[in-house]
């Protein structure tokens, strides 16, 4: 009762003309910049962060929140209309929302994404709202064998996604692997890999791999496409964006309900974040849909889950900032640093000292996640709309934009040749029938990884049974073994039947063999 | 079946990039060793800062080396036909596109963003079949605006100016547009 009286206080907060309209200008803002590919939205937000110092502490928090919300989704809309992620999030909406758009149903997959993208918020709020406060003793639990066993799970689900293409898919992983351990190491800060480079000191960021992979790669594809290819995809674009059916989300309801669980788990894992969340949902659907095997073709399913889990992370990922003042990700660094300023200490207390604010911020999230759908329409309406400017143009225009989010990252111009080079790496992987996105993950996940395994070992004594014998990293590895070998069941269960049947055949020849020989 | 039969066998089957990754993969695994002493000394006390590489470039051995073997025995054991290349690419213009993309990001730097871009989206509709010159100019040139008020003026983006008379050149265009 005293969450829902705190909660109705919030709510009363919020929709204060002001600070109602600072939320809807902070979703708007959140959904463009996430669907500008290059941009991001915690480039958006890390934009946004100075006005939020002069607005009050509530009305500055519900702004970022806003602009997380509209972010995490916002990503989707350049992922399904041209198959380049505006966001590393948004990454698994390539597989199946591209697919839906070139047979000409990008209304619909925009649609799904938003629903859906919109019920996994909601539930992440709501988790936020209520789990907030016990979840601060088990978040306490965890510690860097935890941490690096999450990593290893996202991981692991990537190799198990890939299906009939698995070891294509891990090698890109690993390559992305050792793309990600370029530069310092994160602990004795020695360099590797850099050939005594200073540029290379620095790291290639997943950012610019993820431009130059994604856009550029996409980029070069388009032009190298004969004419009459480009011309028949740009005719058949399907521009209504429109809501899914009663039908279609009642069809979808499992699929909704599992990566919304999926999601609001990994997203209380600080590091793990919305990336980690849509693999995951997507592996774990395509185990259990019973059209596992099209996945990649276009199946709502596959892009659902992704949608789902990737704005269930929202809530959840803020509650280790707001119990703990761990940030989990870049953009709740960015809230925290909105917190700080102001400051505003997060942790336990905060729920004591600043309930006001907490629970604006509460009734903030669960608002932006339903207003969402309509401005996701509205900015999704417009893109669709930009799609009908002839693709030259278009394709110009994005290049530009993608070159200079590269040099955005650092100011560096050597982001741009970084991306420019992963740009070519992208076009022949694609050509050469190997998937791209193992290679971006093991970029994005392995600095993570590697991190938590140097500071387990440096905490530990060097003690690798660390991993297997707590018990919160032992379930997690488990579990990543568990999906491992789930994934991998059809293919040994294939394997068995085959050699069974050559033993039969075997059998069966020297049976006519020794007959035959008998008769004769 | 002659040497030159035989070598066409090998590239179409795919065996020369796995082969070349695991040669690639190999070298660098004992170049990660040697690359920094002090590195080197780290890890025999504890899991230092090349264990980490090396045990990704083991990885990519594994991995290149199962694609090599899967593809051997594909090609070689059960005879299976590689798939013919796709016909669908216009290699001339993705080389030129590519090109025109590499200038774009080397030209940046020199010539400063305003021209560069300028001159990119000129060449990139031109290579992408619009043949309208008022089209082409009228948006190369509205874009090209557009976009450094946005990076420039609203998000205080340090984007290259170029060197020389080119910086000269885009301060008197920042200072005509009022960005500056």
């Amino acid at each position: 009762m005293d969450i829902l009286q705190h909660l109705l206080v919030g709510f009363s907060h919020v929709f204060e003309p002001s600070v109602f309209l600072i939320l809807c200008l902070g979703i708007i803002i959140g959904v463009v910049g996430g669907a500008l590919p290059g941009i991001s939205f915690v480039n958006a937000m890390a934009l946004a962060l100075p006005f939020s110092y002069v607005m009050e502490p509530a009305s500055g928090m519900v702004f970022l929140a806003g602009i997380y919300c509209g972010g995490v989704f916002g990503g989707s809309i350049s992922s399904i209309l041209i198959n380049i992620p505006g966001s590393p999030g948004s990454l698994p909406a390539t597989w199946d929302g591209y697919p839906m758009t070139k047979r000409g149903e990008s209304g619909r997959a925009l649609g799904i994404a938003i629903v859906c993208s919109a019920i996994g918020g909601l539930a992440s709020a709501l988790m936020m709202i209520f789990v907030s406060v016990p979840f601060a003793t088990f978040a306490l639990r965890f510690g860097q064998p935890e941490f690096f066993a999450a990593t290893i799970l996202g991981l692991v689900s990537v190799v198990a996604i890939a299906k009939g293409n698995m070891i294509s898919s891990m090698l890109a992983l690993f390559a992305g692997l050792v793309v990600g351990s370029v530069g310092l190491d994160p602990l004795y800060a020695i360099p590797r890999l850099t050939f005594g480079s200073e540029i290379l000191e620095n790291g290639v960021n997943f950012v610019v791999v993820l431009i130059g992979m994604f856009a550029i790669g996409e980029v070069l594809a388009w032009i190298g496409e004969k004419h009459s290819a480009k011309v028949k995809a740009h005719h058949d674009m399907d521009t209504h964006t429109r809501l899914p059916s009663w039908r279609d989300l009642y069809r979808l309801k499992g699929t909704i309900a599992r990566s919304s669980g999926i999601g609001c788990a990994i997203g209380a894992i600080p590091g793990a974040g919305a990336v980690i969340g849509a693999i995951i949902a997507y592996g774990v659907e395509k185990q259990v849909s019973k059209r596992g095997a099209e996945f990649g073709t276009g199946v709502e399913e596959g892009l659902a889950a992704p949608e789902t889990a990737k704005n269930a992370t929202t809530g959840t990922a803020t509650i280790p900032l707001l119990t703990l003042g761990i940030p989990g990700s870049a953009a709740t660094a960015i809230m925290l640093a909105a917190l700080m300023l102001k400051g505003i200490q997060p942790g336990p207390m905060l729920f004591v000292t600043s309930a006001d604010l907490v629970y604006t911020v509460f009734a903030g999230y669960l608002l932006a996640n339903i207003l969402m759908i309509a401005f996701g329409f509205v900015v999704a309406r417009g893109f669709t709309l930009l799609m009908k400017i002839p693709p030259a143009m278009l394709f110009g225009f994005i290049t530009v934009l993608c070159l200079v989010g590269a040099f955005g990252v650092r100011n560096n111009i050597a982001d741009v040749y970084v991306a420019l080079g992963f740009g070519a790496v992208g076009y022949f992987m694609r050509r050469f029938g190997i998937p791209t996105a193992p290679l971006i993950l093991g970029v994005i996940l392995g600095p993570l990884a590697e991190r938590y395994f140097l500071t387990a070992m440096i905490s530990y004594n060097n003690d690798l049974s660390v991993f297997v014998t707590r018990p919160l990293s032992a379930t997690i590895l488990g579990i990543a073994l568990a999906f491992l070998l789930w994934s991998l069941s059809p293919s040994i269960k294939e394997f068995f039947g085959k050699r069974r049947l050559r033993r039969a055949e075997a059998v069966s020849r020297s049976a006519e063999k020794t007959a035959k020989r008998r008769v004769s | 079946m002659n040497v030159k039969a035989q070598a066409k066998r090998i590239v179409r089957a795919g065996l020369c990039g796995p082969a070349v990754t695991v040669a690639a993969a190999i070298v660098m695994l004992v170049f990660v060793r040697q690359e920094n002493e002090s590195a080197l000394v780290i890890s025999q006390e504890v899991y230092g800062p090349i264990i980490w590489p090396q045990v990704m470039f083991l990885g990519v051995i594994v991995s290149a080396g199962l694609m090599f073997t899967s593809r051997f025995a594909d090609c070689f054991i059960r005879n299976k036909e590689a798939p013919a290349g796709s016909s669908d690419q216009d290699d001339l213009k993705l080389f030129l596109g590519f090109c025109a993309v590499m200038l774009y990001g080397i030209g940046m730097l020199y010539i400063g963003f305003a021209l560069s871009t300028f001159l990119f989206l000129i060449c990139w509709m031109f290579l992408g079949g619009m043949r309208n010159p008022v089209t082409i100019g009228s948006a190369g040139l509205a874009g090209t605006v557009g976009l450094l008020f946005l990076f420039i003026k609203v998000a205080y983006l340090p984007l290259p100016r170029g060197v020389g008379v080119f910086d000269d050149i885009h301060v008197a265009l920042y200072r005509s547009l009022g960005i500056f």
